[in-house]
């Protein structure tokens, strides 16, 4: 159980850091606008930054209860 | 009396609320001992150690940088938040072990671990050095950021010594009065309060251009070239932008007064939200507030001469006296938050690993005190001497090798929390060596084969660590045992 959550912890880690390390081609001209006005590089990284954080959400509170139940 | 001064009055009354809280603190509770003094009495909530440790991560570059990076580099800048949500992690799992140990073995600065784990007094005083000479320099910067904003925001009839010194004076009586308990209470606050500057600034901001849709709309007419990588000035190239992830990191999550928030943590819960205080607070002031305060300074104040007034200047500029100088009280909160946090950790390692281990005699907890708030007293004159007149070479280095010079400690602090087979001859080589190298090709600017030395220091300091630790003798088992041991026989 531990080590399937370390394992796939580690593995959307890797994901979500390349994804926002790589430095994509797209992300070197503003076009296109997504609903007209919101340039695609910022919306790319906008919902990376969202995924981080939920990823991050989902780490420390099952981090957390494994900790609890340990306790237990 | 003129509106200058009225700022200044209302930023003043800011500071005696805090001071208020701080004699609070003093009052309340006796600090009766150093871990009482520097940690809190490792008590710290789920509620209180994420707003210290937002508090004591966000400083003046918040309100002033950042927005200023924005405005010159464009949206490329974002590359902050992407690369340093990773701290969060860096609080789960190294924090937690550091907690761990600092809870089971009284542990009180990082130099502690490194004695108490490679057995030697030579590191526990160099990394104290390197931190505390980071930290100095830094908290001098703050000062610098903090003075000036005062100043600013009065219309300088307030005078930048003047101002510095009131900062000084109040910095000083937070920490010396309460120690950690009142560093972590006015944090609280001060986090709360920069966070609702921040947010309250961006909206003040994006007003005059007509709201987030026409600032982009305006922005894609103007100045495309702001809206995508690498920027106006080429400052995010391919190379730049890699470089983000690979130590900056380390470096932040080793800065001393960051890290230590793991030693204040009461139990796992306040480590856990503590680490998620991290994005969220990345999100609120660097991926959102701070980019629409940039962009909407672009179109609103052309060709700024500082791009970091770009927040004093709107507020100057599109809000009446009050609104401006209660945004500028949250600035100088960004500031003072973090300035307490690093004259307390400042002291802390220069009266705990430089100072008391070379005693004579083993000192009584009231003499220790005593001895910590002297040093206390030091650093902050020391800080402010340097915030008066910043010496051009040691600042402009320390600066541009801050984090990459912190990180230096990650091989030795990390592979001794994981890996048996690291020692002492790897950890103080490996350390050293990346040190060394690092100023020599900052202050020679040297990149070797094009890429930056904080890159060739960082891996000489992780091949010497590894490669030395594997070639001399096996640390002793009884060192080991008590480290790595501990958290086997805890699963």
């Amino acid at each position: 159980m531990k080590f399937n959550r370390t394992f796939i912890e580690l593995i959307i880690f890797v994901i979500l850091l390349l994804a926002a390390a790589i430095p994509f081609e797209f992300t070197e001209r503003p076009e296109p606008y997504v609903f007209g006005w919101l340039p695609f590089p910022l919306f790319y990284w906008w919902i990376l930054v969202i995924l981080n954080l939920l990823f991050l959400y989902w780490v420390s509170s099952s981090w957390l209860r494994e900790i609890n139940e340990k306790k237990r | 009396m003129n509106e200058g001064i009225l700022s200044f009055l209302v930023i003043l009354a800011y500071l005696f609320i805090l001071m208020g809280v701080a004699l609070y603190c003093y009052k309340s509770e006796k600090i009766k001992n150093v871990e009482s003094f520097f940690l809190a009495n490792r008590g710290v909530s789920s509620v209180l150690l994420p707003l210290t440790m937002i508090a004591a991560m966000q400083s003046t570059f918040a309100f002033l940088g950042a927005p200023g990076m924005y405005y010159t580099h464009g949206i490329g800048f974002i590359v902050i938040v992407l690369s340093q949500a990773w701290v969060a992690l860096m609080v789960i799992h190294f924090g937690h072990r550091i907690w761990q140990l600092g809870k089971k073995y009284g542990y009180l600065t990082i130099g502690d671990f490194f004695k108490d784990r490679y057995d030697s007094n030579f590191l526990k005083v160099f990394a104290s050095a390197v931190s505390i000479l980071m930290t100095v320099v830094f908290l001098a910067m703050q000062y610098v950021g903090s003075a000036r904003a005062i100043s600013g925001v009065s219309g300088e009839q307030i005078s930048y010594l003047f101002a510095l010194v009131v900062i000084a004076v109040f910095s000083l009586i937070y920490v010396i009065t309460g120690g950690a308990k009142s560093v972590v209470l006015t944090d609280a606050i001060q986090a709360i309060i920069l966070l609702s500057g921040i947010v309250i600034a961006a909206y003040i901001a994006i007003v005059p251009v007509g709201g987030i849709s026409a600032l982009f709309s305006k922005i894609a007419e103007t100045a495309p070239e702001l809206l995508s990588r690498p920027g106006p000035k080429g400052l995010y190239n391919d190379k730049n932008w890699v470089m983000q992830f690979i130590l900056l990191p380390f470096g932040i999550w080793l800065c001393p007064h960051v890290w230590v928030r793991s030693l204040m943590a009461k139990d796992e819960k306040a480590i856990s939200t503590s680490a998620m205080a991290v994005p969220i607070s990345q999100i609120v002031i660097f991926a959102t507030s701070g980019l629409f305060i940039g962009l909407s300074g672009h179109l609103l104040l052309q060709n700024l001469e500082v791009p970091d007034n770009v927040v004093p200047v709107l507020m100057n500029q599109y809000t009446n006296w009050f609104v401006a100088s209660l945004v500028m009280a949250a600035s100088i909160a960004a500031g003072m938050s973090t300035i307490n946090s690093m004259i307390l950790v400042c002291s802390q390692m220069f009266t705990q690993d430089i100072i008391i281990p070379f005693m004579r005699r083993k000192l009584r907890e009231e003499e220790n005190l005593l001895i910590s708030r002297i040093v206390t007293l030091v650093i902050v004159v020391l800080g402010t001497l340097i915030a008066y007149k910043p010496p051009a070479l040691l600042v402009s280095v320390v600066i541009d090798v801050a984090y990459t010079g912190l990180a230096q400690m990650a091989p030795a602090f990390i592979l001794g929390l994981y890996w048996k087979r690291c020692n002492r001859t790897g950890a103080t080589f490996g350390m050293v060596a990346g040190i060394v190298i690092l100023f020599l090709t900052r202050i020679y600017r040297i990149n070797p084969l094009g890429y930056p030395g904080f890159l060739w220091a960082f891996l000489v300091n992780l091949v010497l660590t590894v490669g030395l630790s594997l070639m001399t003798e096996k640390p002793s088992i009884e060192k080991v045992e008590k480290i790595i041991g501990y958290f086997e026989g805890a699963r």
